[in-house]
């Protein structure tokens, strides 16, 4: 081998050396995956799992609250008007600054004409047909708003959810006023959370999410009982810190991805 | 973007996972167990043991069967007989052309930069002839 | 030592009527092989009416397999379906090194499989990088895994390359030869450089398939802000793609109908034409192996202009490119700019490119190299290499607790199967091919 000349990373360079020459800079990073699989590999911290985990966690809760206003108007008869016009001056003041005016009241009257459509939609249905339905519209928009990064997808099947439940509704009123309940649930308070993490607004995020939280525990209780708030209350801590450990362990173990590996990848387009 | 990934890496391993152990359990569960009333409801909730079973032996099938069919139609559909036209010249073949036979030799004992096809007969020629 | 010539099959799922980077390499490849004195048949599946055997000009023999075919012209992967007629092609043409191509072709994958059982040498090119942590790559990887278990040498077609399959297949870095790509240089000569230039404004040339892992939006976004900073550019993208409207959208929005040439796909042998009308070459790709079409430009006299992804870097000397640093609108923007000045202030002199290519990158260089990897692995054709038992244990060395069960089940079925076949269709019964290099006859006219 050519003693003096250094090996030069190019194919167009016609040199001394055989073609199964080895990068001796690959062979130490090698050796360096090589120990890290086996062990010492860096993994997240617990503490921003936990966090993301969390975030999950409010997201289901705030699902939830689309069966606690369907709670009130199916079961508990509350008067629809109230509840919606409350809700909807409260997101009002929230929302403020920013309302487009103009596509509100285009969306609001599209919503009043089409409730009694919705409401006799799938009224043949049996409803625990339309309860398994739901189950599982829920189920995909869990998956989906977590998954998918375009919001098209799952606005769809919630509204598709929606329009299942409002065929159990007795008036037209009451199918409006839960469309418009919900669309402001599960459209408007994720944008005001994420309002008030990018503002800082530390101690109003907090108490909305206590609020949701507290709404949904305490409307599991009234429906079911202490019996059943209890095992759920306790199952979803420990679910909820136990599972970051799980996945810490998983990282460390089992996680085929490294910063190593990930040089091949395909680099993202940046669009700037 | 990439702990995204790495969540939903995360979450199709353990929802797998979970899947494989429910199958396992739930197909090898003795009877006894499930007589009871509480297991009942539950009972009623999650698939029928019947169609575990059954759908595990369909895709066992299937794969048997895609192995038999897949080699049969490989045979009996896409092999064309042995006087079909296709099996010496298609539609998207280019056949080389030539004027006089030093042209075509040149063909034959060199390289085109595109695909070029030489006819049979005169591959047969080359190959087959006696001197 | 006298030379030894080879009875070499190339296998893989891609090959002509279909055009691009593998198939062409395979031809090419294949072709200087004969000259050398070799013989060479491709083994690729049927492409519609195209199948049986054809031959292709300079006596390349090439079987289309009818065979199912699943996606996007990779057969159906069954592991042991293609063996009876895998076995009577090896038989019938003698073979002594099977050529596999192609991470994602099964016929390549199975290839090896059938060869090794047979005692057949086997090697391997790899022609582009993966990823490690997506579902599909992991598949991919796991099934790589298997195959090049008891590969007796693999070829990759970049420095980048070769790590990356090392890392993705566990082999011996010892055992993979870096082989580049090259270029038919007669085919991409530059312009006729008597034929002035009419004016001073610069064409910038963009072939690639219109694809986000080629970089489509980068270029949507770049061509309206380059068109706007300097009056004298225009451009001209030909391929086509799922981002074609994309395109479509970005000339119309921008009112640019009179400066960017939407062309849509151009057939492979006018490549040239089209890179001979423009002085810059522009390259977007988020991720690339080896990058054949930068070669091409650069053999055609232009100056390129391309992110520095994957084995990018390898290819082509400093004088002749431009990096952008990342991939982003903004240094891509940066880099186009260095060159838009160095073209227009002929700062760059691009009359040498072809020479330089042509004496860079040469079909007969790649191929005699790749004897060079045939001679080595068949002088070791008498060891232990392809005794069932040591394949058998290197299957069940390989690591994940259920993967080697599955590996040593298949391995042990395949050679079942080779005594059944064996029984059914005796070896001895399978005539044995006239070779085109070895043919008693060769003027056959006079």
């Amino acid at each position: 081998m050519a003693a003096g000349k250094q090996w030069k990373r190019l194919l167009w360079l016609k040199q001394p050396f055989p073609d199964t020459y080895t990068d001796p800079s690959f062979y130490k990073q090698w050796e360096k995956l090589k120990i890290e699989h086996g062990h010492l590999r860096p993994h997240s911290s617990y503490r921003s799992v936990l966090l993301d985990l969390f975030q999950f966690y409010h997201m289901i809760i705030n699902t939830m609250l689309l069966y606690i206003i369907f709670a009130w108007f199916y079961h508990y008869k509350y008067n629809p008007i109230l509840i919606a016009a409350s809700i909807s001056s409260v997101s009002l003041i929230v929302a403020n600054k920013r309302v487009p005016w103009k596509s509100t009241i285009i969306i609001i009257f599209a919503m009043l004409t089409l409730s009694p459509v919705l409401k006799s939609l799938s009224k043949t249905t049996s409803s625990d047909s339309i309860w398994t339905l739901s189950a599982w519209f829920t189920t995909f928009y869990i998956i989906s708003i977590s998954a998918l990064e375009s919001k098209i997808l799952p606005t769809n099947i919630l509204l598709s959810n929606v329009t299942v439940l409002s065929s159990r509704l007795d008036t037209s009123t009451q199918v409006f006023c839960f469309l418009l309940i919900c669309i402001q649930i599960n459209i408007l308070l994720p944008t005001m959370e994420k309002y008030f993490i990018k503002n800082k607004l530390k101690f109003l995020h907090i108490l909305c999410v206590i609020a949701t939280h507290g709404t949904v525990y305490y409307f599991i209780t009234k429906l079911m009982g202490v019996g059943i708030t209890i095992p759920l209350g306790i199952s979803s801590l420990l679910l909820l810190f136990g599972i970051p450990h799980y996945y810490i362990h998983w990282e460390s173990y089992y996680y085929k991805g490294h910063p190593i590996l990930q040089q091949w990848d395909a680099e993202k387009p940046i669009l700037d | 973007m990439n702990k995204e990934r790495q969540y939903g890496g995360f979450s199709v391993y353990v929802s797998s996972t979970l899947v494989v152990f429910f199958i396992v359990v739930w197909a090898f569960l003795p009877k006894i167990i499930l007589q009871g009333q509480a297991i009942a409801e539950v009972y009623e909730i999650l698939p029928q043991r019947y169609w575990l079973i059954a759908i595990q032996c369909l895709v066992l099938m299937t794969m048997l069967f895609t192995y038999v069919g897949m080699l049969s139609y490989n045979i009996d559909m896409l092999t064309v007989p042995l006087d079909d036209m296709r099996t010496i010249t298609d539609t998207q073949g280019r056949i080389v052309e030539y004027k006089n036979f030093s042209e075509l030799d040149w063909y034959i004992t060199n390289e085109t930069s595109g695909v070029a096809d030489l006819p049979i007969n005169e591959v047969s020629r080359v190959l087959y002839l006696q001197e | 030592m006298a030379e030894q010539k080879y009875n070499i099959a190339m296998v893989c799922d891609f090959f002509y009527p279909q055009l691009g980077g593998v198939e062409f390499h395979i031809y090419h490849l294949s072709q200087k092989l004969i000259k050398m004195g070799h013989n060479v048949c491709v083994i690729t599946h049927a492409y519609g009416d195209r199948t049986g055997i054809r031959y292709l000009s300079n006596g390349l023999k090439v079987y289309y397999v009818p065979y199912l075919v699943l996606y996007r012209q990779t057969t159906f992967p069954t592991v042991f379906g293609s063996f009876p007629i895998f076995r009577n092609i090896l038989i019938r043409e003698q073979i002594d090194v099977l050529h596999s191509h192609g991470s994602v072709s099964s016929f390549a994958h199975e290839g090896i499989l059938h060869a090794n059982t047979m005692g057949i040498q086997t090697v391997f090119t790899d022609h582009s990088l993966y990823g490690f942590d997506s579902l599909g790559s992991i598949l991919v990887n796991k099934l790589l895994k298997f195959t090049l278990c008891n590969i007796d040498a693999v070829i990759a077609v970049s420095h980048t390359c070769k790590e990356n399959i090392i890392l993705r297949a566990n082999l011996d870095p010892d055992n993979v030869s870096v082989i580049p790509n090259a270029v038919v240089s007669s085919s991409f000569k530059p312009r006729d450089s008597t034929i002035k230039k009419k004016s001073n404004r610069i064409t910038v040339v963009v072939i690639c398939r219109l694809y986000t892992n080629k970089g489509a939006d980068l270029l949507t976004h770049l061509i309206p802000k380059v068109c706007t900073n300097n009056d004298n550019v225009d451009f001209i993208v030909a391929g086509d793609g799922p981002k074609f409207i994309a395109f479509q959208q970005m000339i119309e929005n921008n009112r640019l109908q009179e400066r960017v040439q939407l062309l849509g796909s151009v057939r492979h042998e006018h490549v040239r034409d089209v890179m001979c009308q423009g002085d810059i070459y522009l390259h977007a790709s988020l991720t690339e192996a080896f990058g054949t079409v930068l070669v091409e430009a650069a053999s055609c006299g232009l100056l390129i202009v391309t992110t520095s992804v994957g084995g990018i870097p390898e290819v082509l000397p400093e004088y002749m490119t431009v990096y952008a640093q990342e991939t982003s609108v903004s240094s891509l923007i940066k880099a186009m700019n260095k060159a838009i000045h160095r073209i227009g202030h002929s700062k760059v002199n691009t009359t040498q490119f072809h020479e330089t290519i042509a004496q860079m990158y040469d079909w007969m260089n790649v191929a005699e190299r790749t004897v060079q990897v045939y001679d080595r692995i068949s002088l070791d054709v008498r060891s232990l290499n392809k005794n069932w038992v040591v394949m058998l244990k290197k299957y069940y060395r390989q690591d994940g607790n259920w993967a080697r069960l599955l590996y040593v089940l298949c391995a042990i079925v395949e050679y079942i199967l080779l005594y059944i076949l064996e029984i059914l269709y005796p070896a001895g019964d399978i005539d044995r091919v006239v070779k085109w290099n070895s043919r008693i006859c060769r003027d056959p006219h006079i």
